[in-house]
């Protein structure tokens, strides 16, 4: 055993803020951070994870009462330097604000000034960390021309100059899309590798990290309930049947499946990666076929894999398209009520600059959730707010039937909070949209809003912020409901719900949202449609929409594709796995 | 060529100043033509003669205007050329008093154009970084905080429109509206500059011993320049100002300057000229070494070409 420095060390720990009546936002922590490892801390939103970073952090440990011990090696106390400043770096979520100054060598320059560095050694710095982080060539820009991600990694950047002995990231991707959060953590990954730096990481969305993790901890209602490997986390989430278990990569869920779960416990390891997650499909599926040819024969499986998987007995290429694709892809016949009509939009923000939208055309039909994905910038948003007539297109149409009430929910609640408790946000229109005290009361019970009445609008978690807001849209009682970007700051637990209520609402309403968040979506969308280069490309039913794509496509498709044909969403495969052993029980 | 800009901005800083000076302090026609004249060469030599005609398609209607306006409401000078309307007289005094007062303004405008191209924001506020860190500093974090907010302006107003659907507002409605979105921008604003806040404690935010890096380096050779200009500029303030400056244009055109020791009168204009000639000269200069540089080069090429390489 290699003994690892430790480098912070909880020993019965507890956090108190001063003004909750509820309890204690740590209790009882025993941790230990220790050197050189990648350390992953999750747990739900409210858990505590935010609390806990920033006792890491002195400077913004935040005030309240503390018992307990919390100590830091003598490594990370500079000598004269009351904190420790140069040694733990900090990196929040949002990648605007925790910028200070007004262009990218100047940024990166911040904290040297402020450790009053002499020139040279500020020159040599800048210089080291822009080509290590691959920057030299936006180095002059002003931060507001760079994109969400590039200035998170400038965040990174003007962390890492400062040669810290610790990095401390909360929630650092949560705001970045898919690609943007890939290049972040290939980033982070990189310089853990190069490095050797320890690094503490919060996380809501486990993909792509847990397989980098040295440790994880697991924090659930401000107590420490598993510390431990990856792998280990998924044992004790599963065996404890803990809600938090869908939060893990799925390669790692389809592991823990009845018929497969006894070949992982075989090989001993569980997969945490697609490649890791394929792979064991392959193997699961590739026993079971030998299996039933012949009952006893010993056979290495593991001489086997790679062997297409449609060549496996007990599996057609056909692809079943469930019932609810069918009725959303009838829904294009001309019996059902179109509600919202975008013909041929054009449209630029300024006579000058390019075309957001050239010549796009959709249709949207009474009933049905539409979901519009694409990269950054491609017009989505765009699309959403000239659909609720809050722009107005330059060319082309955007028609509705009469007396249709578009409401519009955008990316950031803040936009539509001007009150100073939650209950005076929902009940700002009461009179405009004759909403009755059932209404809202039933709304504020909807969302789980009663504990959070008196609050201020700004003191809530990202996730209820954002469903203050979508709860407040909906007391406008719309006919289309617009939605951009609803579940990026939800955690897994309120994403079902949301999930729920947005099928419940689907009865009542159109539903139009524009995401990146393609796994969630494929269990609710009725259609589907990608916005590239100013135009609509594809749009099509969801099933179909996805297994067109090999790339942009779910997880569940990436990790069955070709072994286990037709599984879109997780319950797919849940269910022809299912059939499946069903189907070798009833042959013996 | 841009010579100035090879070297630190309060070079060009300074050599802005006194030249904006000279322009400024006078209305005698000898030193305000002398100004425009290099004023001109300068803003062809930095942005081309196209970008020149350009500017001037702007100011001659503006030169005209001024003229009338001084001519209309100037009554002043003896030589009457003629009448304007209701008998305000136009005469040779205030029409050039007009010319010489717009080509002054003009002068200024081109000598700010110059200004523009060579000092950048960034470089004003290196140089106001190290005489005045701390407005340095928030001047940098304004320059950040408005494109931001900006954006943030106009999420809140699409996002206000988006959710409430298409409004009919009476005129007390709309302020009342405005008033609201100011409420949500400032409390949304002052909510994420408290992120900032924390974000500068995490670097380290004040420090004891915190410095203002920038990213330019004064030289002894910027020194000198800076040196010899404001050298230029004293003797030429000290010069003109005892004496030979002096014009009159009314009641009729008179430069009682010439009255003024000549010899005051030709340091004067010389340090002027020398003020003007400045940027224009390190151009010169740096295009001869330049030249030099390209010959050798050049010959070098032939010896190569010939077959023939010559180590010297």
């Amino acid at each position: 055993m290699n003994k690892q420095q430790i480098l912070i060390e909880f020993r019965d720990f507890s956090f108190e803020y001063p003004t909750s009546e509820n309890l204690p936002a740590l209790q009882n922590i025993n941790l230990q951070i220790k050197a050189g490892n990648l350390t992953v801390l999750c747990g739900m939103s409210g858990s505590g994870k935010t609390t806990l970073l920033r006792h890491l952090k002195p400077e913004l440990s935040p005030a309240g009462k503390k018992t307990g011990d919390l100590i830091f090696a003598d490594s990370l106390r500079e000598k004269n330097i009351l904190y420790n400043r140069q040694k733990i770096a900090y990196v929040m979520q949002n990648p605007s604000n925790q910028i200070i100054m007004d262009s990218v060598w100047h940024e990166l320059a911040f904290g040297l000034e402020n450790q009053g560095l002499k020139v040279q050694e500020i020159e040599r710095r800048i210089a080291e960390i822009a080509i290590f982080f691959g920057i030299e060539t936006w180095i002059d820009k002003k931060v507001a021309e760079l994109s969400g991600g590039e200035k998170q990694i400038l965040n990174l950047a003007s962390n890492m100059i400062l040669q810290p002995d610790l990095l401390v990231l909360d929630e650092p991707t949560a705001q970045l899309d898919p690609i943007a959060r890939r290049d972040f953590l290939q980033m982070l990954f990189y310089i853990h590798s190069e490095t050797g730096i320890s690094i503490v990481i919060s996380e809501h969305n486990l993909n792509d990290l847990l397989e980098n993790a040295d440790h994880v901890f697991f924090l659930d209602e401000g107590k420490l309930d598993f510390s431990g490997s990856a792998i280990g986390l998924a044992d004790y989430l599963f065996s404890n049947d803990h809600s938090y278990k869908t939060v893990l990569p799925l390669a790692t869920q389809i592991s823990y499946l009845s018929g497969i779960n006894q070949i992982t416990e075989k090989s001993l390891t569980r997969p945490l990666s697609i490649k890791q997650g394929r792979d064991l499909l392959k193997r699961a599926l590739l026993y079971q076929s030998t299996k039933t040819l012949a009952d006893d024969q010993q056979i290495d499986i593991n001489d086997k894999i790679g062997i297409p998987g449609g060549e496996i007995k007990g599996f057609s290429d056909e692809i079943d398209v469930p019932d609810d694709a069918i009725k959303s892809s009838n829904l294009k016949s001309e019996q059902i009520e179109k509600i919202l009509t975008v013909d041929r939009v054009w449209y630029r923000y300024n006579p000058d600059d390019d075309l957001v939208l050239k010549e796009t055309s959709l249709n949207i039909y009474k009933n049905e959730i539409f979901v519009i994905m694409g990269g950054n910038g491609s017009g989505k948003s765009t699309l959403l707010y000239l659909m609720s007539r809050a722009l107005k297109p330059f060319k082309g149409q955007i028609k509705s039937a009469e007396q249709r009430r578009i409401a519009m929910l955008g990316q950031n609640p803040e936009a539509v909070f001007a009150q100073d408790t939650v209950l005076q946000v929902l009940t700002e229109y009461k009179q405009r949209f004759a909403n009755t005290e059932q209404e809202i009361s039933d709304i504020i019970d909807l969302f789980d809003l009663r504990d959070l009445l008196q609050r201020h609008p700004y003191d809530l978690s990202g996730g209820e912020k954002q469903k203050l807001a979508l709860a407040k849209v909906l007391l406008i009682k719309p006919d289309i409901l617009l939605l951009d970007e609803p579940f990026k700051s939800l955690d897994v637990i309120n994403k079902q719900k949301i999930k729920r209520i947005l099928l419940e609402l689907k009865q009542k309403m159109s539903i139009v949202i524009v995401t990146h968040d393609v796994d969630f979506i494929s269990e609710i969308a009725d259609r589907c449609a990608m916005i590239f280069n100013q135009r609509i490309i594809a749009q099509s039913a969801t099933t179909d929409f996805f297994q067109k794509n090999s790339y942009f496509t779910t997880t569940t498709y990436r990790l069955t594709r070709d072994i286990i044909p037709g599984c879109i969403v997780f319950h797919d495969l849940q269910q022809k796995l299912r059939n499946l052993t069903n189907g070798e029980l009833s042959d013996a | 060529m841009q010579s100035l800009k090879d070297y630190h901005p309060t070079v060009s800083l300074f050599y802005f100043i006194s030249v904006l000076t000279c322009s400024m302090i006078t209305r005698n026609p000898i030193w305000v033509l002398l100004c425009l004249i290099f004023a001109i060469i300068y803003v062809i030599q930095l942005k081309g003669f196209k970008h020149f005609l350009f500017q001037l398609i702007y100011f001659l209607p503006m030169l005209i205007f001024i003229v009338f306006m001084n001519s209309y409401f100037n009554s002043l000078g003896l030589t009457v050329l003629f009448y304007l309307g209701r008998g305000s007289p136009v005469t040779v005094e205030n029409l050039t008093y007009g010319v010489i007062s717009g080509l002054a303004l003009f002068t200024i405008f081109l000598w700010f154009i110059c200004f523009n191209l060579l000092l950048t924001a960034d470089q004003i506020l290196a140089i106001m970084g190290k005489r005045l860190p701390t407005i340095g500093l928030s001047l940098a974090m304004i320059i950040k905080f408005i494109p931001d907010t900006i954006k943030q302006g106009r999420e809140v107003l699409l996002n206000q429109k988006a959710m409430l659907g298409e409004q009919k507002l009476s005129g007390k409605q709309k302020v009342k509206f405005a008033a609201r979105m100011l409420t949500v921008l400032l409390c949304w604003s002052m909510e994420n500059s408290l992120e900032t806040a924390d974000s500068m404690l995490a670097k380290g935010y004040p420090g004891k011993n915190r410095i203002n890096y920038s990213r330019e380096h004064f030289n002894s050779g910027d020194a000198g320049l800076i040196s010899t200009v404001l050298i230029l500029f004293v003797v030429h303030l000290i010069c003109a100002f005892s004496g030979p400056i002096k014009f009159a244009y009314y009641p009729f055109l008179n430069w009682s300057g010439l009255a003024a020791d000549r010899i005051l009168r030709i340091i004067s204009l010389l340090s002027l000229f020398l003020i003007l000639v400045f940027p224009l000269l390190l151009d010169i200069i740096n295009w001869f070494k330049w030249q030099r540089v390209f010959k050798q080069e050049q010959t070098m090429q032939k010896h190569i070409n010939n077959g023939i390489i010559v180590y010297e």
